[in-house]
């Protein structure tokens, strides 16, 4: 239990740093890749630390509840702690369209499709989509028709991938 | 690294990875609005799978205190254990397990049915060379089409009930309104007002 209040305060840290960082930036832009390498290298630090607990008191540890050396363990779940606040800290920038549905149905109680487009019409939902995708380098725009560049292809192999595994229709 | 330490993680992936087996073999036959329904059916069947798999391993068991080796193989030589420690090896199996399918269904299951730019990418390679102009895009794929798809998973997964031609919202506390909870104080955190 130790090893694991320990991965939990070592990945706390990480994300401390990460709000201070973000706090500090001028640009109002994700920082996810800093993220990554903040929480990387503090898992360093927790390795560091866990090869000097190892080393410092080899042996001394029992098998309790509390002294059980549970590093793997520990590690896994610092690692899977990394996408997840990933996942929160993309949703403070990025709103999905099924989220915005359920949060405006709670706030009018009923809603049909028709009044949903009053919120979200093409341009928000599908062209605003292909500029950034456009930005990202995954689709070219040429003439007013939009073609895949080599990085959008390599994508749209790997989704007919996964559809050939998984025998889906096309998501979306 | 002990024993226990291998065979939480093991268990919980081994757990992970009947949860996406189902999910290969199964998804081919379900509709799409029922998606999330049956996210939820195979998560159940990789917990069972998780919970056997635990407490069927031959370290004496929960209740056993015997000392005895087991008489197959097995890494763990000692019933060395304690009840406590047990418990909280299966709990954190539990826990890696479910975290590890949560992330499997939001960032690979997720986004193939439901990101909008990724659906984009495959229209436009659908139309291979030639591309398309923004009205194509928009004949195959718009707001409408876009909005009724994520309604009716809403519905099937309970987020949301169908009453005539109306949307109610179907439970008193849905996940969307806790990620939102937890993203607001985040932004918050951040110093950043969320889009």
């Amino acid at each position: 239990m130790l090893y694991l209040v320990t991965s939990l305060l070592f990945f706390f840290l990480s994300v401390v740093v990460h709000i201070f960082w973000c706090r500090r930036q001028k640009k109002q832009d994700l920082h996810m890749t800093t993220f990554c390498l903040i929480a990387l290298t503090v898992l360093g630090c927790y390795g560091m630390f866990l090869a000097f607990i190892q080393k410092a008191f080899q042996g001394q540890f029992g098998l309790t509840f509390w002294s059980c050396p549970l590093q793997l363990t520990s590690i896994v779940l610092y690692v899977l702690f990394i996408p997840i606040y990933l996942i929160f800290y993309f949703g403070t920038r990025v709103e999905s369209p099924s989220k915005k549905m359920v949060l405006l149905i709670e706030q009018h109680g009923a809603l049909s499709p028709e009044d949903f487009l009053k919120y979200f019409s093409d341009e928000h939902l599908v062209l605003t989509r292909l500029d950034d995708l456009e930005r990202s380098y995954c689709v070219v725009l040429e003439n007013k028709v939009y073609r895949l560049t080599d990085q959008g292809r390599t994508i749209a192999r790997v989704l007919n991938l996964y559809q050939w595994i998984t025998g889906r229709v096309i998501g979306g | 690294m002990n024993a226990l330490d291998w065979l939480v993680v093991g268990n919980a992936f081994f757990s992970l990875s009947v949860f996406v087996l189902c999910h290969i073999l199964i998804f081919r036959f379900t509709k799409h609005a029922a998606v999330l329904k049956w996210v939820k059916r195979f998560f159940m069947i990789g917990l069972a799978v998780n919970l056997i798999g635990y407490s069927v391993y031959p370290f004496g068991g929960f209740v056993s205190t015997s000392m005895t080796k087991p008489p197959y193989p097995c890494f763990i030589e000692e019933n060395t254990f304690t009840f406590p420690l047990k418990l909280l090896g299966l709990l954190l199996s539990v826990f890696i397990y479910g975290v590890s399918a949560f992330l499997y269904v939001l960032c690979v299951l997720g986004p193939y049915e439901s990101s909008i730019r990724l659906r984009l990418i495959r229209e436009l390679s659908f139309a291979g060379l030639k591309g398309l102009t923004t009205k194509e895009i928009l004949q195959r794929y718009n707001a409408m089409m876009i909005i009724q798809r994520r309604l009716d998973r809403l519905v099937a997964s309970g987020e949301l009930r169908r009453e005539g031609s109306f949307y109610r919202s179907g439970k008193s506390q849905n996940v969307f309104l806790l990620i939102e909870m937890m993203a607001g104080f985040l932004a918050r955190c951040i110093g950043e007002k969320g889009k």
